[in-house]
């Protein structure tokens, strides 16, 4: 069937009765919250009371696909997917590229929203309109990769696409993650541990439909100017060339380099993380682009000398590098392949658990934990074995230790005190990417006011740095003035962050990657609108388009609210607010309380949330046409 | 005899097809700024390394670690024992 972009549908799934059916959202929810992350947001404020436990079967996980994500709008296939988190107990969203939105809208859903838990270990299959609650107890136990091909082989078609958790998901592990197909992961939060609670080990995905835009040729001569804008940003051929470890030389460079449990800000070898060493020395083989992506940012490697074992899989990202190689103190190419292999085996997210385990490392050398305590890891930075050991043990909850580190880094720092928390590289209970936030004072505010905790995937202020034409002028459009692209100030960095919290939000909706419209910046405002304007077949503006993202990001803050989440929540990890940079061009900087305090009022401020608790006010939610949704949460 | 300065240029992925650091002591004439400096290393530069034929806006330029564009840009003038840094951008992380 050819459906058009709107209305949608969303597929019902009750895995306690066995139940599914559809529901359908109005063109005018559409052009209201967007679609993805817009609709999914609302669902979830609809659909998980407050107060509810993460891994109890009131928890809804919601995927939801964006609203351009089928079509040939370039970078488009990105899905969200939602669900309150177990490991902070707030809102999560994850975002994951690949395949799966699209094959979801082809089979004709745009969302899907699972509720409940299976008596027994199954799986979902949804081929077009027949949708079915199939037994999984084989599956169970397995690998994601494994069952990928178990799926693909049961179901007889290699294009079927697939998201499945692993045994750390089984588990409940806090950081587990769902991995779809081969390439992508929505890893963050601990969603994984919510599809292991509903004893749902995989969704398998299959359509034979379409989609239809309303104004077929306007919308696919722009979609084609903005793909052919989109290769000719530097920044895109580098994501081609080397993906996004890429970066590794330039961060080191800058003494921006996460290294050592954020201990020191560059680390001697570490361009062998790099994606140009993967490419020079031929562990890159192959790369893979999402969805009507021409960018191909997605590695496939291979080890060499297989020293701590044989990998072909997808290949590590930036922060996977960082996380379980530099942030470990290990600048070894094979131990990172290695690692990346078995959280993407064992269904984990590679920054929560390289940075639990570099935490445990830290904690280890200063002499708080020992031998004993560990169940015999050496936790020493620079250990790869120890690494790989501990990623299998987590996963399996196996010993005392490795339970604990299953829980993430707040609650075992909590475990073992002794100001242990002192050097716990997470807020709100969330491990923080590897963004440097002393040094960069919009990264810094938007990490301490994120949702789901401080990481730069639910807002990325890149342009704050300058260090291209098309950032700096996106920092002129917001500020009026290019001098404000200088990561190093604090003024106007809430407007700045306020705008690429709606430019994220409405990309996330539509289902554009962040990296075209807040890394490069050729998908922008202007042309997202543009285009959705002629997918919908009505008029569209930029201005719309942004409301949708605040409303988003405003909806986002209720959630939390309800779950008793205030300002003082807002913060950053103790030791990128209570120690300098230690070396380096940014030696001595720090983004500390009474900085954050400031940043803090003026964010709040501009929401029109009140400054001293961060919840919205009333009239806030009744200008976005909230009020209805989210007054329960109001101030 | 013109005054100069030592400095040191690290080339990364800006050499034929090799990615890895390329470290290059060298001297300039007092005053010289990152602009000359590029201009002189492209014009020595073979044609299949990626720095004769790369946009400079497709370059992150660093001088002892700082990005240009937080001192002089292009302008930036070198001093003695300055590390001058070039690398391709890379977008997303």
């Amino acid at each position: 069937m050819i459906r058009p972009i709107a209305p949608q549908r969303i597929l019902n799934v009750d895995l306690t009765r066995g139940e599914t059916w559809a529901e359908v959202v109005p063109q005018e929810e559409i052009v209201k919250h967007l679609g993805g992350r817009g609709i999914a947001a609302k669902l979830l404020y609809q659909r998980v009371p407050g107060g509810i436990d993460p891994l109890g079967p009131e928890n809804a996980l919601i995927i939801g696909t964006g609203a351009l994500t089928g079509t040939n709008a370039p970078s488009s296939g990105r899905t969200s997917m939602l669900c309150k988190s177990p490991a902070t107990g707030l809102y999560l969203k994850v975002s994951v590229g690949g395949h799966l939105g699209a094959e979801l809208r082809f089979a004709g859903w745009d969302h899907v929203v699972i509720t409940g838990r299976s008596s027994e270990p199954a799986y979902l299959w949804i081929r077009d309109d027949q949708v079915e609650i199939r037994p999984a107890g084989p599956l169970w136990g397995q690998g994601t990769r494994a069952v990928d091909a178990r799926l693909k082989e049961e179901l007889g078609d290699r294009a079927v696409q697939t998201a499945i958790i692993g045994p750390a998901g089984e588990n409940r592990v806090l950081f587990s993650a769902i991995l779809c197909s081969r390439y992508n992961g929505a890893s963050r939060g601990g969603i994984g541990a919510v599809m292991g609670s509903k004893n749902l080990k995989a969704i398998a995905v299959r359509g034979e439909g379409g989609l239809r835009v309303a104004q077929g040729e306007p919308f696919y001569r722009l979609a084609d100017h903005m793909r052919h804008e989109l290769a000719k940003d530097p920044g895109t051929e580098s994501l081609y060339d080397w993906g996004t470890a890429g970066s590794i030389p330039g961060l080191n460079e800058m003494g921006m380099l996460a290294a050592r449990n954020f201990s020191q800000v560059t680390l001697e070898g570490a361009e062998l993380l790099s994606g140009q060493h993967l490419q020079e020395h031929e562990y890159l083989i192959g790369r893979e682009s999402c969805f009507s992506c021409s960018t191909a940012c997605h590695r496939f490697v291979r080890s060499l000398d297989h020293r701590w074992g044989k990998v072909l899989d997808s290949g590590p990202e930036l922060e996977t590098v960082l996380a379980l190689g530099s942030e470990c103190g290990i600048v070894d190419t094979e131990s990172a392949l290695v690692a990346n292999r078995l959280c993407n085996e064992l269904g984990m997210d590679t920054i929560s658990a390289g940075h639990v385990i570099s935490w445990a490392m830290e904690t280890f050398e200063r002499g708080l934990i020992d031998a004993v305590v560990t169940d015999g890891l050496e936790l020493r930075f620079g250990s790869p074995q120890v690494v790989h050991e501990a990623l299998e043990r987590i996963a399996y909850r196996r010993g005392d230790f490795a339970n604990l580190l299953a829980q993430g880094t707040r609650r075992a720092a909590a475990a073992v005190g002794q100001d242990s928390h002192r050097w716990a590289i997470e807020a709100k209970g969330l491990e923080q990417s590897a963004v440097d936030t002393r040094m960069a004072k919009a990264y810094a505010l938007a990490f301490a006011v994120n949702p789901r905790g401080p990481d730069h995937l639910m807002t990325e202020t890149f342009a704050e740095f300058g260090l291209s034409k098309e950032a700096r002028e996106v920092i002129r459009k917001i500020t009026g003035d290019e001098k404000y692209a200088d990561p190093h100030l604090t003024d106007k960095r809430a407007e700045i962050v306020r705008w690429h919290e709606d430019v994220y939000g409405a990309s996330e909706a539509l289902g554009f990657c962040v990296f075209t419209s807040t890394a490069a910046f050729a998908v922008n405002p202007e042309n997202m609108a543009q285009l959705m304007s002629y997918a919908l077949g009505t008029p569209f503006d930029e201005e719309q388009l942004m409301l949708g993202g605040r409303r988003m990001v405003t909806v986002e803050r209720c959630f939390n609210v309800r779950e008793g989440a205030r300002r003082t929540d807002d913060r950053l990890p103790w030791r990128m607010m209570n120690e300098r940079v230690p070396a380096g061009p940014n030696q001595g900087m720090i983004t500390d309380q009474p900085m954050l305090d400031g940043l803090l009022d003026q964010y709040y401020g501009m929401h029109g949330w009140d400054s001293a608790t961060a919840i919205p006010r009333a009239e806030t939610l009744e200008s976005l046409g909230l009020l209805e949704l989210c007054g329960d949460a109001a101030a | 005899m013109q005054p100069t300065v030592n400095i040191t240029v690290r080339l990364f992925g800006l050499r034929g097809g090799d990615s890895r650091l390329t470290r290059l002591p060298t001297c300039a004439p007092a005053g010289f700024t990152v602009s000359a400096l590029l201009a002189q290393l492209r014009s020595q530069a073979a044609p299949t390394d990626r720095l004769a034929s790369a946009d400079p806006d497709a370059l992150l330029v660093l001088v002892n670690g700082r990005p240009v564009q937080y001192l002089q840009g292009w302008e930036t003038r070198l001093g003695e024992q300055d590390e001058i840094t070039f690398l391709l951008k890379t977008a997303g992380g």
